[in-house]
């Protein structure tokens, strides 16, 4: 799998902690793996809490047009690089 | 036989706003014309699914469905799958859309504000027309359908106009955070505009930064429509937000310390609403104030056995309730729990032994279980036997059947669930074998 940056582990601990996903070793989810639907299967609950988490964490909020829109949140690595464009510091 | 009266549509003076799209306000004349064009431009069909995201088109399409008198299906997710077992369930059905994945091979149409208008009013409709079909659980392979016909709907209409909006008659922008496929979200946001001076959202906003944009993007005073998981989410996010007059929440008990935390970040009153799809709405309450609930008058309750059932004039026939009741000497009640197989996630009604069927019907599962461990969040748990299979492909072949917050998590292999002689899984067994299974696997990983 294509390795993650130390800053999609950074995030990929946090997601695993906020979201509560039992089964999942941060250190393995592909960057490029789906995170909603198929891929890490996360739903519209895990949304909500990622938002708040994110929110929390790096000050950045998340937006979506529609519920169905996650372009941004695609995957590991498209979530880190909008949440690092979005960070005021 | 004397005829029926025919009952209108839309009962709402021309240069009232309906709505607000693509940021311009629309009047309610405007909204009727657009209605006719697009019933003009309807493929014919007998069913339709209505995948519209979009509130406004939602409306529009649907009232155009209501003009050629095309049932709206109330299908429970958008999945492909979904559409596939519903167009095969329901004869000659059309799929609407703006713009979301199709399951291949049915016919859809993209929904779109029409450029032309035509004038004309709105047909009335037969009262026993048969405006919607909505199902009982997530899974509509095997879910009870139940079908309604347009008086039920317009009678609940008027109830609802009158418990929900009491001393919020005057004119309101109106925002949801539900879906309008999802029976409170239709009831709220699609019909309530229809009789009730409302302006609708055109949006869904998920985020709390959306939806913090979109009621800046609506005209003061407003009415908030949201659940419990998302209130507390917008509570959560540190956001200011702009003032409403009310604040509406359904689908699951909504307890006071975020009732009250809502109240005082939006200054708004909240008004929580308890129903069913079958029959709507059918009481309200402040939980900041009480716990108790006031139905709204036209019910009737009947204590059966092990439910309660509720009847009205306007209903086909009475309804057996999920809940457990305890009725106080006003009138009131309280809720005592659930009757077991029925859960509730992210507002959306699922059955336990469904969700349990589904599962044991892959081909590598011997036997399952799909169960509410009560857990922190919310979510199901299931055991499941499947020597030559993975867990994560099992979790994978119900997404693809079921909305993704159905899906149990965790969902653990085990050798054998513990039935008794009988066949039956007493839930302390079942509970007992769960945490042990859970301890093994945290202690492996």
């Amino acid at each position: 799998m294509t390795q993650q940056t130390a800053q999609e582990t950074e995030l990929a601990e946090l997601l695993v902690e906020a979201l509560n996903l039992e089964d999942v070793a941060a250190g393995e989810i592909e960057p490029e793996e789906p995170l909603f639907g198929d891929g890490l299967g996360l739903d519209s609950i895990d949304a909500l809490e990622m938002a708040l988490a994110i929110s929390q964490e790096y000050g950045v909020q998340l937006r979506s047009d529609d519920e169905d829109t996650r372009e941004a949140f695609a995957n590991l690595r498209s979530l880190n690089q909008f949440i690092q464009s979005h960070k005021s510091d | 036989m004397t005829p029926s009266r025919l009952l209108p549509i839309l009962q709402r003076p021309d240069d009232a706003i309906i709505a607000w799209h693509g940021g311009r306000r629309v009047e309610v004349g405007t909204f009727r014309q657009q209605v006719l064009a697009l019933a003009d431009q309807l493929p014919p069909a007998r069913h339709v699914l209505n995948l519209c995201a979009d509130r406004y088109l939602f409306l529009l399409s649907f009232c155009a469905c209501l003009v050629r008198g095309q049932i709206t299906l109330m299908a429970p997710n958008r999945l492909p799958a979904t559409q596939s077992d519903l167009a095969a369930r329901y004869p000659e059905t059309v799929v609407l859309h703006d713009g979301q994945t199709l399951a291949p091979g049915l016919v859809a149409q993209s929904i779109s504000v029409p450029d032309r208008r035509l004038a004309g009013v709105l047909p009335e409709l037969e009262p026993e027309a048969i405006a919607v079909v909505c199902f009982t659980s997530g899974s509509t392979g095997q879910s009870t359908a139940t079908p309604k016909p347009w008086r039920t709907l317009a009678i609940s209409n008027t109830i609802n106009r009158d418990g929900i909006l009491e001393h919020f008659e005057n004119h309101h922008s109106l925002l949801a955070t539900v879906p309008p496929q999802h029976m409170y979200g239709m009831e709220t946001s699609i019909l309530l505009p229809l009789l009730a001076d409302v302006a609708i959202h055109p949006g869904h906003p998920l985020f709390p930064a959306d939806v913090r944009q979109a009621l800046e993007q609506s005209p003061p005073p407003r009415i908030l429509v949201s659940t419990p998981p998302h209130l507390r989410a917008l509570n959560a996010s540190g956001l200011s937000f702009p003032p409403c007059d009310l604040i509406v929440s359904a689908t699951a008990p909504l307890d006071r310390e975020t009732a009250l935390a809502a109240s005082q970040a939006f200054s708004a009153q909240v008004r929580e609403v308890y129903g069913c799809s079958e029959v709507g709405c059918i009481a309200r309450r402040n939980p900041v104030h009480t716990t108790a609930w006031r139905p709204f008058e036209v019910f009737r309750f009947d204590q059966r056995e092990d439910s309660v059932a509720i009847d009205a004039d306007h209903l086909s026939q009475p309804v057996p309730l999920q809940d457990r009741f305890e009725f106080l000497d006003d009138g009131r009640f309280e809720l005592r729990g659930r009757v077991a197989d029925l859960v509730n996630i992210a507002g959306k009604r699922g059955s336990l032994s469904e969700l349990t069927a589904l599962l044991q019907s892959h081909p590598e599962v011997v036997d399952a279980a799909v169960f509410d461990p009560e857990s922190a969040d919310g979510r199901l748990a299931a055991l499941v036997v499947a020597p030559g299979c993975q867990a994560r492909a099992l979790s994978d072949f119900m997404r693809a059947k079921v909305d993704p917050v159905f899906v149990p998590r965790p969902l653990l292999k085990v050798e054998a669930l513990p039935r008794a002689g009988s066949g039956k899984l007493p839930r302390a067994s079942l509970i007992e074998a769960f945490t042990r299974a859970r301890a093994a696997r945290n202690k492996k990983a």
